[in-house]
């Protein structure tokens, strides 16, 4: 690793400051994805700016009306474990919990998740699908913006200078839906998702009222099936209509080859998990 | 890493043929490709920067031409290093070219490894620029011929 | 109370588990310097300009080029020199060393190493070993060192010169063509193994120093002290006796650490710098310094309709990557095993050593044994398949016994394997033929089925064992010995076979770490020798104590030396108990006062060696026997794996401490299901892509099977101490055979045969089987899948 210069301001507003006035510099919190770049000798830093001593943004709050809110700094082990999480948004808690393994998760923050951009990751594809929104601040001010929107390709996302991610927030999921995480490996359990799917369903007795799916990890960034959302709505989940979800999704995602899986078999498999995550999703995932 | 494909660009072969062989030009459809220049008879130089995200690259590229069948087919070497990140490019390059109904179709066939860091970690982020690379790369030659 | 055969507690254990123990990344010299390394980013190329001067002008930077290598031998090698320090001429892989830089901090020489400019030119490269073998293909070491055999072994392989091929071995009996003809079926199968990387937790490191006397003095996490104070006497034309090699604790190596890695790097820069330098590999570079060797097994068999095997052909083609390492030997091994341990009358077996554009291969757990047991133990199954009868009975048909001949012409004995078959045909419950059939399971889409898989495999021979053995005043004793404790537990074990020898309370026996000024002579810990040879030594040596404190005592009591008995240190008159003496009476009865020492040492040199004309001879001085079972459940939408159950059965000739034989078969086992399931190295165009454990997955605690367990059987060897033999890689070879077996009959026959089995490939599999079987029925009903 060549030298660097590490800023450890204490403050958002300082650290947001050095951001922009470095534009070379860059963010990092846990440390789990930069690092292995900086290792590896891919990137190169100058400048980094280490967030972890700033104090306050590693709270994990519910709201009725608003919804869960995620300090940027806490980590993924703080959101799998967070009894608030776990009660209201138990889908989110599950692909925290399935990431690595409990020591990058005890690192790994959810803001520098998000920011990484990183299309191989299990919580986005969660995030995506329960309408996730970033909180984007400077030392002045804040904007939010879809997750959806925030993440625009591998390692790019609509940060603009000075921007942090500052919290994560996911609206109430309202009565009546359930949900399912399902994260498929080609290797070790441990391994970085091959495909994640994300569903909720709210059904009535047999029948789908509303359907959301999002595939992960297969496209640069989460994709939202909206055809399938709307294909299920008013069908009951029986084996026609899952073949019919498996052969949409195949159709209908474009998967990047890389060293978990050639786009052929990702296409097949996207298929195969988005059936088994609405059938895990109608028969487990609890509903509110 | 094999990128091939083939568009058609709405001009007459012969004007496709003087641009390709031109090879600043050709090497100004790449996205990222900037000062190119002639060394000698069948070199050429040129500057190739580009990023994922926050990953950059940046490669000072030799360019050899290795045959050329006017108006048919321009095979060229290229290779280049980036010291910062000990990383090397390499590139077979062949650029055909044929009459088309509607202008010329320009079909192209590129072996291109990563070798080094960027090559160890970036495989699938590689791949993916490519495919980023070889769409900007057709409509910058469709552009930039079309109407003339 | 004896301690031999119990669970010791692991000396190490506590040292380990707190942090403290000290591994060579540990030890800081003063002065010392950080070595970084330049790669080779290209497979192939010639080196046009190496220029450090920029880099050398940084104050306290010192670095090591082509250009540094005057006044020494600048190759090394195992079996063949042909490995530079540095590259002088040429890169043959990406991932060559082509320079080194040391300077006062690691951050520094990094940087450092950004100032050296290297010109490259490239050259086409030859990924695998067709491409290498082929009309036109480059050839990558053309004036070749002629081998120094230094070792015995090495006479049988045939080195070839002006080709890629590095090194052939061939054995054969009978008449292959005429009993393949003759027999009833025949087999043609190709398998494939890839490289994989062993994945020992402590990466490479080495630190040397050069003391003002000229004495090279080389702290190096490795598995053989000995080889690497000869490597490095020949390369710097010094005695052996003025390079000392010291080992402290070693973080696992399963063969990445045999043989010279870094020590010839530090040695000649530590020369330069006038300091000493320290080299830690990073995780990248590991992949880049010893992997395994990826192999292509052509395998042809004829059996007859009575299931006797008649004939086999094997041709194992193996990648030895850019440098011959101990490529040649392991390819030696894996050939003359490559028959499996059957009674096979006609046999036609050789194996190819091949350069090619790759990171080095070497030694790995198994020995080039794994790649061959895959295909035979997997066309055994097909084999059993087509002729309609139960494999494991097909097995114990054609199963080798006690007295029969190998290949090679060795006299078997000691061989336990029908016991270690039964253990795990009773273990994972085989049933007979109906065990062949899948298995359902409570979840839709998903099958079951389990499989069975056994395996032979050599220990280097001849090879040699010293041991020296003191026994204090106070009744302790050491164990001075180059063994390396590399976690697989000799400070444990070679104390009990010590403490049992002389009849000390284990407590009272130290082992010591590794350093060639002091410590005896020892081929290498490696080979899963160091019970077997080193523990005779030991034994040995140990015996001379007991003696000369039987013929002190014998005066003081009055007694015939061979009346008399030792245990937890008092010796005694046999069933005189009273009449007895402990060993500080015996030292003050001996010296007058309780000082001095006495001294026991031994040599054992195995015997054995194959003859050149025809690889014949005595290829092994013990053999590796052990059976492997597995239960799997394949879900055949995705095609992903889960192994359910895993057992293996070893024989160890005699335990002499069970929980670490278990340790041993357990580490093996995750290495086989790794290599099994998931594990690859992947090459584009010559530039490894996956060399970081992000991209290179291992299995984890999670992958663990639901039951994992290994089982012990004895039978002991004449000259294994209390019958001891080897036993620590003996797990791995049939665990990936017995999944692929298991997927096969989970699955209804669909045989995969490239290694690993990847869910996409075995949809593939599926999915291939399911057009031939439609192409069949739609055709004139032919056998489905075979």
């Amino acid at each position: 690793m060549r030298r660097f210069e590490l800023l450890e301001p204490e403050s958002f507003a300082a650290a947001s400051a050095a951001l922009l006035e470095h534009p070379e510099a860059k963010a990092i919190a846990g440390g789990t994805a930069l690092l292995i770049l900086i290792k590896h000798g891919v990137y190169v830093p100058e400048l980094l700016v280490n967030l972890r001593k700033i104090r306050g943004m590693a709270d994990i709050t519910w709201d009725a009306a608003s919804g869960l809110r995620v300090g940027a700094l806490a980590s993924l082990n703080d959101i799998e474990r967070s009894p608030l999480v776990r009660e209201h948004l138990p889908m989110l808690a599950e692909a925290c919990h399935v990431v690595a393994n409990i020591r990058i998760r005890n690192l790994a923050t959810i803001g520098g998740n998000v920011s990484h951009g990183d299309y191989q990751s299990d919580p986005p594809t969660a995030l995506v699908a329960l309408g996730a929104v970033v909180e984007l601040s400077t030392a002045t001010g804040t904007r939010e913006l879809l997750l959806a929107d925030f993440l625009l390709g591998p390692y790019e996302t609509a940060l603009e200078p000075g921007e942090l991610v500052s919290a994560v927030r996911v609206p109430p999921p309202g009565a009546g839906w359930r949900s399912a995480y399902l994260k498929f490996t080609t290797r070790s359990s441990e391994d970085r998702p091959a495909v994640g799917v994300a569903t909720l369903l709210r059904l009535d007795g047999e029948t789908v009222r509303e359907a959301r799916l999002v595939v992960g990890a297969v496209t640069v960034t989460p994709s939202r099936m909206t055809d399938v959302e709307s294909y299920l709505g008013g069908r009951s989940l029986d084996a026609g209509t899952l073949a019919e979800v498996g052969r949409m999704v195949s159709a209908g995602i474009q998967p990047i080859d890389d060293i978990r899986g050639s786009a052929a078999y990702k296409r097949r498999l996207a298929g195969v998990q988005a059936e088994r995550a609405l059938e895990l999703c109608s028969t487990m995932g609890a509903a509110r | 890493m094999i990128l091939e494909g083939q568009f058609t660009i709405p001009a007459p072969q012969d004007r496709v043929w003087s641009a390709i062989w031109d090879i600043p030009t050709l090497a100004s459809w790449v996205p990222g490709c900037t000062s190119a220049a002639q060394v000698d008879a069948t070199t050429y130089r040129a500057h190739l920067e580009q990023q994922v995200g926050f990953l950059k690259a940046a490669f000072d590229l030799l360019l050899t031409v290795v045959e050329t069948q006017e108006p048919l087919l321009i095979r060229l070497h290229g290779e280049g290093e980036d010291r910062k990140i000990r990383s090397n490019i390499q590139a077979e390059i062949t650029v055909k070219l044929e009459p088309a109904p509607d202008g010329t179709l320009l079909g192209y066939h590129i072996d291109v490894s990563v070798l080094g860091r960027l090559g160890a970690l970036g495989f699938p982020l590689i791949q993916r620029k490519a495919k980023e690379i070889e769409a900007e790369f057709a409509r910058r030659a469709r552009a930039g011929l079309a109407g003339g | 109370m004896t301690s031999l055969g119990t669970d010791a507690p692991r000396v190490d254990g506590p040292a380990k588990v707190t942090g403290q123990a000290t591994y060579t990344a540990d030890i800081v010299l003063p002065g010392m310097l950080y070595a970084k390394v330049l790669r080779s980013t290209m497979p192939h190329a010639r080196l046009v300009r190496v220029d450090a001067s920029a880099a050398e002008r940084i104050l306290g930077v010192v670095t090591l080029t082509r250009d540094d290598l005057a006044g020494i031998d600048p190759y090394y090698g195992a079996v063949l020199k042909d490995q530079p320090v540095v590259a002088i001429d040429r890169v043959l892989f990406a991932g060559d060393v082509v320079a080194v830089v040391a300077a006062e901090s690691r951050d520094i020489a990094e940087e450092a190493l950004d100032l050296i400019e290297v010109e490259y030119e490239a050259l086409p490269s030859v990924g695998d070993p067709f491409a290498a073998q082929a009309p036109g293909a480059p050839i990558l070491h053309a004036e070749r060192n002629t081998p120094e055999v230094q070792f015995l072994d090495m006479k049988s392989v045939h080195f070839q010169a002006d080709s890629n091929v590095c090194s052939i071995y061939h054995v054969a009996q009978g008449d292959f063509e005429a009993g393949y003809a003759a027999a009833d079926h025949q087999f043609d199968d190709v398998y494939t193994v890839p490289t994989i990387q062993h994945g020992h937790m402590e990466p490479h490191a080495s630190t040397a120093y050069w003391e003002p006397g000229g004495k090279l003095v080389v702290h190096t996490a490795t598995q053989n002290p000995s080889v690497i104070r000869t490597q490095l006497a020949e390369m710097f034309s010094l005695p052996e006796s003025m390079v000392r090699v010291i080992v402290p604790y070693v973080g696992g190596g399963y063969g990445a650490k045999t043989y010279p890695k870094l020590e010839p790097i530090v040695a000649v820069l530590s020369r330069k710098a006038r300091r000493p330098v320290s080299l830690v590999l990073t995780r990248e570079e590991v992949f880049m310094t010893a992997v395994r060797h990826a192999a292509s097994v052509r395998i042809r068999t004829g059996i007859n309709a009575d299931g006797r095997i008649v004939a086999r052909k094997v041709e194992a083609t193996y990648d030895t990557g850019a440098y011959a390492d101990i490529g040649p030997r392991t390819c030696k091994n894996g050939g003359y095993a490559s028959g499996g341990p059957y009674r096979i009358e006609h046999q036609d077996l050789t194996s190819y050593c091949v350069y090619t554009n790759r990171p080095p291969s070497g030694a790995f757990r198994g020995f080039g044994v794994p790649q061959v047991c895959w295909p035979y133990e997997s066309q055994m199954d097909d084999m059993a398949r087509r002729l309609g009868v139960d494999p494991v009975a097909l097995r114990r048909q054609n199963l080798i016994h006690e007295g029969d001949t190998f290949v090679t012409g060795d006299k078997l004995i000691a061989i336990g394997l029908d016991k270690c078959l039964e253990q795990v045909v009773e273990a994972i419950g085989w049933k007979g033929i109906e065990s062949t059939r899948p298995m359902p399971s409570d979840k839709p889409g998903f099958v079951r089925g389990i499989g069975i898989a056994v395996m032979i495999k050599s220990t280097m021979t001849p090879s040699n064992s010293a041991a020296s053995v003191r026994l204090n005043s106070d009744g302790s004793a050491m164990l001075l010995t180059s063994s390396v404790e590399i976690g697989q537990g000799p400070h444990t074990a070679l104390a009990q076979i010590v403490a049992e020898t002389i009849g000390l309370p284990l407590a009272k026996v130290t082992v010591t770490f590794p350093d060639t000024d002091f410590t005896p002579y020892d081929q290498s810990t490696s080979s899963s020798r160091t019970i077997f040879s080193m523990g005779h030594a030991a034994q040995k040596a140990g015996l001379q104590i007991r003696d000369q404190l039987f013929e002190i005592a014998a005066k003081q009591l009055e007694a015939a030396p061979g009346d008399l008995e030792i245990a937890e240190g008092i010796i005694s008159v046999k069933g005189s108990p009273n009449r007895s003496l402990t060993i500080p009476q015996a030292f003050r009865a001996h010296f007058g006062t309780p000082v001095g020492s006495l001294f026991g040492a031994f040599d054992f040199q195995t015997t054995g060696g194959l003859r050149p004309e025809d690889g014949k001879g005595k290829a092994s001085a013990f053999w590796f026997l052990s059976a492997a079972g597995a239960e799997v459940e394949v879900d055949t939408r995705t095609g992903k794996i889960r192994v359910l159950r895993a057992v293996t059965s070893v024989d160890t000739g005699k335990t002499i401490n069970p929980r670490q034989c278990w340790l041993q078969n357990e580490g093996s086992m995750l290495t086989a299901l790794g290599s099994a399931l998931q594990e690859e190295m992947v090459f584009d165009n010559g530039q490894p892509v996956n060399s970081s454990f992000l991209d290179y997955l291992m299995p984890s605690m999670e992958d663990y099977p639901d039951e994992f367990r290994s089982m012990l059987v004895e039978t002991p060897h004449p000259e294994g101490p209390f019958g001891a033999k080897g036993m620590g890689e003996a797990a791995l070879g049939p665990v990936a055979p017995a999944i692929g077996n298991a997927v096969a009959n989970a699955l209804g026959g669909i045989r995969l045969r490239d290694l690993p089995l990847r869910p996409e490939r075995v949809l593939d599999a599926i999915d291939a089987a399911a057009t031939r079987g439609a192409a069949a029925r739609g055709g004139n009903g032919g056998e489905a899948a075979r």
